[in-house]
């Protein structure tokens, strides 16, 4: 196994996909952005059609685009991003639902994603083994 | 609450979360630590 193939906790030991780390929750939260990301384009979600689906469709693409431009590039600072901004896309549409219809199921998933997704994020960002190139 | 004032109130606080958590990480990760310890060394060192 290579060193690179381990860049922080969030890593699984001794996996790679195409010679890349693989990060389990990171690309769970991929698949999220995705479905929030179609939904909201087309403004078939729980946010419908006001501007707030467009923020968080917009922040779900940022989101996604850094998680998988991470793994491609081998970037622990860039996958870094994307759970940060994963959890931001999930916070606003937990917000939002609450402010215009609480108690709401999607509210509580949302928050619950949120919490997984910044709680990756700080597990890797103050891992004391994490690796970048460079650093 | 009107759409436009929960989307306006949702984005508010989603930033200022984020900031927040950003922050943090700098301040309790490795880089921050470091960066108190050697403090604490120094105004050691000046007692």
């Amino acid at each position: 196994m290579s060193v690179r193939s381990h860049m922080s906790a969030g890593d699984l030991f001794h996996i790679s996909i195409l010679g890349r780390p693989f990060k389990p929750v990171a690309f769970g939260l991929a698949l999220v952005m995705v479905i929030l990301i179609v939904v909201n384009i087309f403004d078939t979600g729980r946010l419908g059609d006001s501007w707030a689906g467009d923020v968080v469709a917009i922040l779900g693409g940022i989101s996604l685009l850094a998680l998988v431009g991470g793994w491609w590039a081998k970037s622990q600072h860039m996958a870094e991003v994307g759970l940060l901004f994963a959890g931001s896309t999930l916070v606003m549409r937990g917000l939002f639902t609450m402010f215009t219809a609480w108690p709401d199921q999607s509210e509580w998933f949302s928050y619950s994603l949120a919490v997984i997704a910044w709680g990756a994020y700080l597990l890797e960002r103050m891992d004391p083994h994490r690796m970048e190139p460079g650093e | 609450m009107d759409e436009h004032i929960a989307a306006a109130l949702s984005t508010l606080i989603t930033t200022i979360a984020t900031a927040i958590l950003m922050a943090a990480t700098y301040y309790w990760g490795p880089r921050g630590k470091a960066r108190r310890d050697s403090r604490d060394e120094e105004s050691s060192e000046e007692e």
